[in-house]
């Protein structure tokens, strides 16, 4: 067990390299390079070539990207182009809405998507297999942003039920409960859009996963011992059948990082994806680099948790 | 010795293969056959469906017919915000989702069967150095990378189907991996082997033959992914540019709340074709792994 963690996070070193790697090289290829919302027209040239030497940029690459990685373990994800604020206090500021928002995402993924895989599992071609699979097909098939905008139509402009977008407003001035249930009602739409695709892969993952549990030959020994369905199905099979669930785990965390960009923008959630969405507008290369360094890691680390869970949930897995 | 050598050469015709039986009685995996033809044919023949020029306001005398319903203006699915046919603009932009999923996956496809072969096949370093490198793409959110990419070099068509192509190969590359390993121990490569063919012969005329049903499904569903990043990607506006129309900035154009309200033909129908046609290519990628995996009976 130890020495499977121990090598899994030597593993992960190399990764984590490739990752700035990439993104130093992308950063590379971005127009004008650092320099450019510092420049006007009117900037002389030698002052130009004094803030590149300043900054290190007449350096041969790799002493530049080697200079770049200190900053990096420092804490140091540089400026802003656009507003020349520091990129990493922006992400930070932003990060609790996405939290909440992903997390909320990520477990409404599981909680629905589990029981009606395994439901449509022990009812194998029944017409509601048959329904949730076309469910699933859908779920995995409609765009985010066209789901958002019909859920808006619908429960926002129609029936009036929930705002359209934000994240709880400005004259509310309750406390306590009244303010969870205020920001909830912003929450709802959101959430739902970006489980949505979640829900459906989890669903297709835990049925499969489900049936063939159910094909093993200590399923059929319970059953030869007269052990009731409902024992069989969620003493026996359940549990041996979500392992396989959690490698999805470590997948969704990237898609869901991925999809907050959309989501955000749809209901003008105040996170990461909407800095990110703002940052194309401006054209903003070092916050888009930073939020793609941060979600990387923040990706690495769900991924090596998902593993270590599963070795510990799973005692075949060896390496 | 003649007689054999035909009978192997004969092939059977599509038709008749067990492969599209089982395919056939897939109705869902059909109708999304029919669903994509039917977009394809609109593709190429867009200049004939269309009535109105996608770039042209519509005018009547001299004012412009902004933001028409079909009743009023006439055309099929009335005008947008600056009087340009929505129908002609639908139609336009099928040939970017059709050209952007084919291109994309084209190019992944090659990179992962290349970049998966010489890993399966030989195995220790190069598997090593080519692992690691899928394991990093596959950390990064491939949206975000995507979406970086797609705003620091001019967002053109063109460059959108490198991107994403360049962005999706390492699903192919371990599938095609896997694979390898699992043939590469099988007699009639030991044969080819045996025989002094060179590993380039080995591995492209007689392992990937071999390993392509798993392949084509996997390059379907990517389609599907291709065309819905595209949508997802002029939709943020790093996508496919105006006045191109597609169907992702055409949702985008429309994304503020009065159209959302009282001009529906103006999202529904673009939001529709995108979902319409990852839908019918997801229905056709389980039909053909339904169809093509001949071990998985039901």
């Amino acid at each position: 067990m130890g020495k499977y963690i121990r090598k899994r996070l030597l593993q992960a070193i190399p990764v984590i390299f490739g990752i700035t790697i990439l993104t130093f090289f992308i950063m590379k290829l971005a127009p004008g390079g650092p320099l450019t919302g510092m420049i006007s027209p009117r900037t002389s040239s030698e002052s130009i070539q004094r803030a590149m030497e300043a900054m290190g940029l007449n350096k041969p690459i790799i002493v530049q990207y080697w200079n770049w990685l200190k900053e990096l373990l420092q804490g140091n994800l540089g400026y802003s182009t656009y507003n020349g604020q520091a990129v990493l206090a922006q992400i930070l500021e932003r990060l609790p809405a996405t939290l909440l928002l992903t997390v909320t995402a990520f477990v409404l993924s599981f909680v629905v998507g589990i029981p009606l895989g395994v439901y449509s599992a022990t009812h194998k071609y029944s017409k509601a297999d048959y329904g949730l699979t076309v469910f699933s097909f859908v779920g995995i098939s409609i765009p985010s942003f066209f789901f958002g905008m019909g859920l808006i139509y619908i429960f926002a402009l129609k029936l009036g039920w929930l705002p359209t977008s934000g994240f709880g407003s400005s004259t509310f001035r309750g406390e306590g409960l009244a303010l969870v249930l205020h920001k909830l009602k912003y929450l709802i739409m959101p959430a739902a859009v970006m489980s949505l695709s979640n829900i459906a892969t989890v669903m297709r993952f835990a049925r499969s996963s489900m049936i063939e549990t159910l094909n093993q030959d200590y399923i059929r020994t319970a059953r030869a011992k007269g052990l009731s369905e409902k024992v069989v199905i969620y003493r026996h099979a359940l549990k041996n059948s979500l392992i396989p669930v959690i490698t999805i785990f470590g997948q969704s965390i990237p898609n869901l990082f991925g999809g907050a960009y959309i989501t955000e923008k749809v209901f003008a959630w105040p996170g990461m994806g909407l800095l990110g969405v703002d940052a194309i507008n401006n054209r903003d290369y070092q916050i888009l680099m930073g939020l793609t360094l941060f979600t990387a890691i923040l990706v690495l680390l769900g991924n090596l948790l998902a593993d270590i869970m599963y070795a510990f949930v799973d005692p075949r897995i060896r390496y | 010795m003649e007689n054999t050598k035909k009978r192997f050469k004969r092939r059977q015709s599509l038709f008749k293969t067990d492969a599209w039986k089982r395919f056939k009685k897939n109705k869902l995996a059909l109708l999304g056959t029919a669903v994509i033809l039917i977009m394809i044919l609109a593709a190429i023949f867009a200049p004939v469906l269309a009535q109105n020029d996608p770039y042209i306001s519509l005018q009547e005398g001299s004012t412009i017919l902004k933001n028409m319903s079909p009743s009023e203006s006439g055309t099929i699915l009335g005008t947008d915000s600056i009087g340009r046919d929505v129908f002609s603009r639908l139609v336009y932009a099928a040939r970017v989702s059709m050209s952007v999923g084919l291109v994309a996956v084209g190019i992944s496809t090659v990179i992962g069967i290349v970049l998966g072969s010489i890993s399966g096949y030989f195995g220790g370093v190069a598997d090593m150095v080519i692992m690691r490198c899928v394991d990093v793409v596959n950390c990064f959110p491939v949206m975000f990378l995507i979406i970086i990419v797609a705003t620091i070099l001019e967002p053109s068509i063109y460059n959108i189907m490198v991107i994403i192509g360049l962005c999706n190969w390492t699903g192919t590359a371990r599938l095609v991996r896997g694979e390898i390993l699992r043939v590469r121990e099988m007699e009639y490569v030991q044969a080819a082997v045996s025989l002094g063919a060179s590993d380039f012969r080995i591995i492209f005329s007689h392992v990937i033959p071999n390993v392509m049903a798993p392949i084509i499904v996997e390059a379907t569903m990517q389609m599907a992914r291709a065309i819905m990043t595209e949508a997802s990607l002029s939709y943020l506006g790093c996508g496919v540019q105006l006045p191109t129309a597609s169907w992702g900035n055409m949702l985008n154009e429309a994304n503020n709340l009065a159209t959302l309200t009282s001009r529906p033909w103006q999202w529904l129908p673009a939001g529709a074709c995108i979902f319409l046609a990852v839908l019918s290519i997801n229905f056709i990628g389980d039909g053909l792994r339904d169809a093509l995996d001949a071990k998985q009976k039901k």
